[in-house]
């Protein structure tokens, strides 16, 4: 995987979209008899965006050969990336049934965790989810996820 | 001279403390909520006007007004300091103003914001105050056709934003055409490219998509290098540099023009003078390389023309009781919950209504900028928090941001994807403005196309016969040319320097 | 790293997938719990629309004034999103114990027969009716017609070449500009717009001939005098213009009007159904209410529960006759 062409993976995601595009334009009208239908736009814009796309991966291939390894960080760094991916994902799964408090201190936890002391990490953590909360609920009527107990 | 009487007779009304107050509570709403990514100035209003029920019509609209003017000057804020926009009109600014933070410039790209937005808002309050009228019929004139072909025009300039590579600049490009297309069509009543999610139906959310790409990324990208982050430098001043400020006044004025001329027209939006403007700037500069690495016109400019936006944006209102954008709608909204029906009855039956509105905003303006150049210092110190804390709690404010876009969490994982989407991009050297940007004309372009066409029985090269579109068509054309031929230039002299090596 | 990167896809995939999810669930059941006193917790009004439009302003209104006579605060909450499929499918899909309600539109009856969602009444109990919006055709004010009956002698001598502009194609008012040319035996030519408001703009700088949308979006135009309302299209005479006929009075059978009401999800009780009922009556005939309407140029009509549910089976199923007749697939 390190090995592999991120420009050609990248490009190959971007053909798929406006292939995706491409092939569904042809299920909308092209052209009404009053005009162009709502099937003009997609099917000209994805197909463009199908030959930039192939010639981005050539270009990749040829021209200027990027790989995963090149872009993507190692070690520590690359944990800090994913921690948020993960605190994020957590907070998704959480947040409809624990309310906003809770789900947002475990992902700032997770965030913190990895440069603070546990319990600075929690107190902020926890500090900053209540605050937050009060902020929108109270003053712009925002009606964040709720647990059961209404918080 | 008459309406310059008036004009006192306005501030006296505006003055009395109460005025005052609300003034001051609405400039500040504004900011907050341009402060926040995802809350808007509609948002704002909106939220808001159920506190108007009980007040004088004058105070309910001058603070309304103060939402929508304010909100322009708070969205710079964290689109400079945490390349997240706050709100739409300032996604741009995100392209020069986190690199000039970098730089340890924060406060010199919020102050010069700030002032920008000063003269840009003050500017057009008096064009609506005294030239408005006569305009207003002018802006009738802006037509599917005129409109289509202002479209195509702005996406001319944002070739001018691609970045050093055209293939990688035209990928974002078309992506973002693509992306907008996403949803129910009300004018064609297509839904398209939905997969039957019901949340797609409304489309992307703009400023969703743009908190990712932005904010998002910057978050991933910072939390990799958060070990050998540098501190960031002391906040270096608020002012320019001595030889900076003829560029940035320039820029001003441009921008202040820009901001007016396209907040006349009927169903623009507030992000378009500022890519016009940005475009402009970087066009015209001698060294259009410094753009996207801190510029301090690219700062100046669309900032400004932003701020200008709004007093003219409101022009259409007061004069014809036409709603420019959704803001504005609301706005118009607390109008004739109050008993008033905006138009040109408005200026005969209600003048020192109109009048104190308009000196209101003069004395908004000046609060924000008196709040804006001494708080840009303090906000500037926000950079200064260590990264490691400052990162997760953007990332949470984001987060609330994009859920509260339709409440629902589909908007935070759309903002999600988008960020991880930006991440790579970034590293690959993709840029990300051109999508947002294209994302912002595409809808307009297509609906403004089928309109004409049908207005004209299909014969398109009828486009090309009324008056402004066709000069703003042939114009489109001139630019393309010169940006193909510079291009082919540029290749051979590249050519020729990779020979010599 | 091929693993990582896999990942992150199928990350972001699930969590589309997860989050389109989590509106669907909390299912209705409890519809007997058997609570003696009620409301006595805050209630959830659900606005299919977003903050600031005129079903919006209708909505806190009406929550407003409802406060005052339950005496508990109802919570307006703005879930946007498909065209309004999303907000009116969450109150269709919460626990029907009267303490979540939502605001519909007309288009609640289109839904189905324009494809976008599965919403019929039938799926809801429905509450009342708060407003009614009649459709008024208007015209620039130096057009060459001042009659409804000079300006279907003009169309009908140009066919197809009249302009007319609505607010999107399968809207109410691109329905209500083609119920009319049917019945008077005229052809236009529809110009859609995104949304009422450009569609008059549009009139004003007589890009188009005519639009057919609610008298509300025309009157400031009126009163600048660059618009003229030709004929409106409700049952009767619009009391902010008693001298704009009907169309029906002029001869033409059609009534094509926009309305606003609440719904409840299915099998709430009908105790509570009829407190909240008696509440919503009191704040569509309130004054303030009635002014806003009228300052709207909408007017507040209130129709019983049993009223509503006849007139909105009515209007489903005329929609859905007359919507496929309009071949917009």
């Amino acid at each position: 995987m390190k090995r592999q062409n991120a420009g050609v993976w990248v490009g190959g995601i971007v053909v798929l979209f406006a292939l995706v595009i491409f092939i569904q334009s042809f299920s909308l009208k092209y052209y009404t008899k009053f005009g162009p239908g709502p099937g003009l736009f997609p099917i000209w814009l994805s197909g463009i965006l199908l030959l930039i796309g192939i010639a981005y991966i050539w270009h990749s291939f040829k021209k200027e050969v990027i790989t995963w390894a090149d872009i993507l960080p190692k070690g520590r760094e690359m944990g800090n990336v994913l921690s948020v991916i993960v605190a994020v994902a957590i907070f998704m799964l959480l947040v409809n049934v624990t309310g906003f408090i809770i789900a947002s201190t475990v992902l700032l936890f997770i965030l913190l965790r990895r440069e603070y002391k546990w319990y600075t990490g929690l107190g902020i953590s926890s500090g900053v989810s209540i605050v937050l909360f009060l902020v929108f609920k109270s003053f712009f009527t925002i009606p964040l996820p709720v647990n059961m107990f209404g918080w | 001279m008459e309406a310059l009487g008036q004009l006192i007779g306005g501030f006296e009304t505006a003055f009395t403390w109460w005025n005052l107050l609300y003034c001051l509570i609405g400039v500040t709403v504004g900011m907050l909520v341009g402060v926040l990514p995802g809350l808007g100035p509609t948002t704002g209003t909106a939220l808001l006007i159920p506190m108007t029920f009980g007040m004088e019509p004058v105070s309910a609209i001058i603070m309304l007004s103060g939402i929508y003017y304010g909100s322009m000057y708070g969205g710079t804020i964290t689109s400079v300091l945490i390349n997240t926009p706050g709100e739409a009109a300032s996604v741009i600014t995100c392209l020069d103003g986190h690199p000039l933070a970098k730089q340890g410039r924060a406060g010199v790209a919020l102050g010069v914001a700030g002032i920008g937005s000063f003269i840009g808002g003050t500017i057009s309050i008096i064009g609506l105050a005294f030239i408005g009228p006569a305009l207003a019929e002018l802006a009738l004139k802006f037509g599917p056709p005129e409109f289509f072909a202002l479209m195509i025009f702005g996406l001319i300039m944002v070739i001018g934003l691609m970045g050093r590579s055209l293939i990688r600049g035209l990928i974002a490009a078309f992506i973002g055409l693509i992306l907008s297309l996403i949803g129910m069509d009300p004018v064609s009543g297509a839904v398209r490219f939905t997969f039957g999610e019901a949340h797609l139906m409304n489309g992307l959310d703009l400023v969703t998509v743009a908190m990712g790409l932005f904010g998002l990324s910057e978050i991933l990208f910072g939390m990799e290098n958060l070990q050998k982050l540098d501190k960031p430098g002391k906040v270096k001043g608020l002012l320019p540099r001595k030889e900076e400020w003829r560029p940035t006044l320039n820029a001003i004025g441009r921008g202040t023009g820009l901001g007016f001329f396209v907040g006349l027209i009927p169903g623009s939006n507030s992000v378009i003078p500022a890519i016009l403007s940005y475009t402009l700037e970087k066009r015209i500069a001698k060294d259009p390389s410094r753009f996207g690495k801190g510029a301090i016109e690219g700062v100046a400019g669309p900032e400004t023309a932003n701020n200008s936006y709004c007093g003219a944006a409101l022009i259409p209102l007061f004069t014809l009781g036409i709603p420019s954008s959704p803001t504005i709608a609301i706005i118009l909204g607390a109008f004739i919950m109050h008993g008033l029906t905006p138009g040109p009855t408005l200026f005969q039956n209600n003048p020192d209504f109109v009048w104190a509105i308009i000196a209101s905003m003069f004395i908004g303006n000046l609060i924000l900028l008196i709040m804006n150049l001494p708080m840009a210092g303090m906000w500037a110190k926000i950079a200064a928090v260590p990264p490691k804390l400052l990162y997760p709690l953007i990332l949470i404010i984001s987060i609330i941001g994009a859920y509260t876009v339709s409440n629902s969490l589909w908007d935070v994982g759309v903002m999600f994807v988008f960020g991880i989407a930006g991440y790579i991009m970034k590293k690959l050297d993709i840029p990300m403005a051109p999508i947002v940007l294209t994302f912002v004309l595409s809808k307009l372009m297509e609906n403004s196309l089928l309109q004409s066409i049908k207005m004209f029985d299909g014969n398109v090269l009828q486009l090309f016969a009324r008056p402004i579109s066709g000069t703003l068509l042939v114009l489109s054309l001139i630019v393309l040319c010169l940006s193909v031929i510079a291009e082919v230039k540029k290749k051979k002299a590249g050519f020729a320097s990779d020979v010599e090596m | 790293m091929k693993k990582i990167a896999w990942g992150l896809i199928g990350l972001s995939i699930a969590f589309l997938v997860g989050c389109s999810a989590q509106g669907g669930q909390a299912g209705g059941q409890s519809g007997q719990a058997e609570a003696k006193k009620y409301p006595e917790k805050e209630i959830t009004l659900v606005v299919p629309y977003a903050p600031g439009g005129a079903s919006d302003s209708t909505a806190r209104i009406i929550a407003k004034n409802m406060e005052e006579k339950l005496k508990v605060p109802i919570v307006t909450v703005n879930k946007t999103g498909g065209t309004g499929g999303v907000g009116m499918t969450f109150v269709q899909s919460s626990p029907n114990d009267g303490y979540t309600f939502g605001y519909v539109p007309v288009e609640m009856t289109m839904h189905k027969a324009l494809g976008l969602s599965e919403l019929e009444p039938s799926k809801f109990d429905l509450l009342g009716q708060a407003t009614m919006i009649p459709a008024a055709i208007t015209v620039p004010a130096d057009a060459p017609y001042n009659t409804i009956e000079e300006f279907v002698e003009y169309a009908k001598q140009n066919q197809g070449k009249i302009k007319v502009g609505n607010s999107g194609v399968g809207s109410i008012w691109h329905i209500a500009s083609t119920a009319f040319a049917n019945k008077a035996g005229v052809q236009f030519t529809d110009i859609p717009f995104d949304g009422a408001a450009p569609a008059v703009t549009a009139l004003m700088g007589n890009h188009v001939d005519a639009v057919a949308v609610s008298l509300g979006e025309v009157k400031s135009g009126v009163e600048a005098k660059k618009l003229k309302v030709l004929a409106v299209m409700s049952a009767e005479r619009d009391k902010n213009f008693p001298d704009i006929p009907t169309l029906k009075e002029k001869g033409f059978d059609v009534e094509v009007v926009g309305w606003g009401g609440f719904v409840l999800p299915k099998g709430t009780s009908d105790d509570f159904k009829k407190v909240l009922a008696d509440a919503l009556k009191e704040a569509v005939e309130s004054d303030d209410f009635k002014k806003f309407a009228n300052e709207r140029g909408m007017s507040a009509v209130y129709k019983s529960p049993e009223d509503f549910t006849t007139f909105a089976e009515q209007q489903f199923k005329f929609f859905s006759d007359f919507i496929p007749t309009l071949d917009l697939k």
